[in-house]
């Protein structure tokens, strides 16, 4: 069961994260150490994600507009993986970084379509079991981590740079702190866990700065049947506005008027278990309310899908095993 | 010893190739003049093209073009470029040789509504 939480809150923030609204995006600030809650000493979870997302409405402020809009289309391909490794029983390290098969923005007024692929920002992070409770089926973690970019260079064809919009990489250093809270009712197989996460984007060589971010969730999670759950979440993202330290405004400010947003998701998940070692996890999010400023291309669907497994490195196993406790 | 001789003497040669100063690759010397870098217009409207120009003369020339937000179309000495919010955008145009000389120019361009 912990291992399907971990897993359902992994392809919810990396979906979170990936579904950056264009024109005039926040970039790709793709993933982070996003798995929740401590891992058992010498444990090592792998996942592996794939995520789809295609965009062509555009938003200004919290109605929809057509008006003077010039993306026709943009949409992702990406895919990561994710390491994370229990230290000991409260600490835990992770690692994680991803690849865009593609990121395109397709003109409506030109006849001209750009793409950009490659390398996400990678992330480093370590979490801190503060209180956790098997017994009781009670955990309060908090993490911390930072993002780096495998190249501070943006992407270009022909010696012609791309358009933030489609670049890979926010090409830039990240902090990250998190905070995640579970509680479980194995007597009826449900759980409600949060997670609250800030990240905080640096500017890049080119004076360009993303915006901070604040997402908070709150879970629910029922099993439904013998290693089958289902998940329901409502996640808050709040994105401030990106900083151009180039074009300064005459009254001073470097704020890009078109970023920054507020959004409130409901995403429904499915998880099952395979032979409990493999977890499988799909998700589709569905926007019940959004706020853009200024005027910014929004999501039409997103959906993720996702693969995790644990391997217990220890040479000795443990004498209780809390993954495999009765529920 | 005779052979010895010979491949001491080869590998002196080959040292001293390989240290000598790199000539021209191209065996000509036309210095780098980047001349101009020009703009259709110096304000646009948001979701317009501007086409920008870049004039100079050298020897094997390549363009390379930056800005801090915004699309280019093209590439090569002359490119078509539009941005979606009005703003004072600094569009960069390096001109590099083939002997790797380079120049560069800016052209701030002002978006309105």
């Amino acid at each position: 069961m912990n291992r399907i939480i971990a897993l359902v809150v992994l392809v919810i923030l990396l979906s979170s994260e990936l579904s950056y609204s264009q024109c005039c995006s926040s970039g790709s600030p793709v993933g982070a150490t996003v798995y929740v809650g401590v891992l058992a000493p010498n444990n090592l979870r792998f996942v592996a994600y794939y995520r789809n997302s295609y965009s062509n409405t555009y938003y200004q402020g919290s109605s929809k507009t057509e008006e003077n809009v010039p993306l026709k289309f943009s949409y992702y391909n990406f895919t990561g993986i994710s390491f994370s490794y229990g230290i000991t029983k409260r600490l835990t390290a992770e690692i994680d970084f991803g690849y865009f098969l593609n990121k395109t923005q397709e003109f409506k007024y030109i006849d001209f379509k750009e793409t950009g692929y490659g390398f996400t920002d990678g992330g480093v992070g370590v979490k801190y079991g503060i209180f956790i409770k098997p017994s009781r089926q009670i955990e309060l973690t908090a993490g911390a981590g930072f993002r780096y970019p495998f190249t501070t260079k943006p992407q270009e064809l022909d010696r012609v740079q791309l358009a933030r919009d489609v670049q890979p990489s926010t090409n830039a250093f990240a902090v990250n702190v998190m905070l995640f809270f579970n509680k479980g009712w194995p007597s009826v197989g449900i759980r409600l866990f949060t997670v609250n996460r800030f990240e905080y984007n640096f500017a890049d060589k080119l004076h360009y700065q993303y915006g901070s971010m604040l997402l908070n969730s709150v879970f629910f999670s029922k099993k439904i049947i013998p290693y089958f759950f289902a998940i329901l979440q409502v996640r808050g993202e709040w994105r401030t506005h990106d900083n151009d330290f180039n074009d300064i405004y005459e009254n001073g400010s470097s704020i890009r008027p078109n970023s920054g947003n507020y959004l409130l998701i409901l995403s429904p998940q499915l998880s099952y278990s395979i032979a409990g070692k493999w977890n499988v996890s799909v998700l589709y999010d569905i926007p019940v309310y959004k706020y853009y400023n200024g005027k910014q291309l929004t999501p039409k669907y997103s959906f993720a899908v996702s693969v995790s497994h644990d391997f217990d490195l220890s040479r000795k196993k443990p004498k209780i095993n809390i993954e495999t406790l009765p529920k | 010893m005779k052979k010895y001789t010979i491949i001491l003497l080869s590998a002196f040669v080959l040292l001293l190739m390989a240290c000598s100063k790199k000539s021209d690759t191209n065996g000509s010397n036309t210095p780098l003049v980047f001349s101009s870098l020009n703009a259709s217009d110096s304000t646009m409207v948001v979701n317009g093209l501007i086409t920008l120009i870049a004039n100079a003369s050298g020897d094997g020339l390549s363009y390379h073009w930056t800005a801090s937000y915004g699309s280019f179309v093209g590439s090569g000495t002359s490119v078509k470029w539009t941005v979606c919010h009005a703003d004072k955008f600094v569009i960069t145009c390096e001109v590099q040789d083939a002997n790797g000389n380079s120049v560069s120019k800016q052209r701030t361009i002002s978006v309105h509504e």
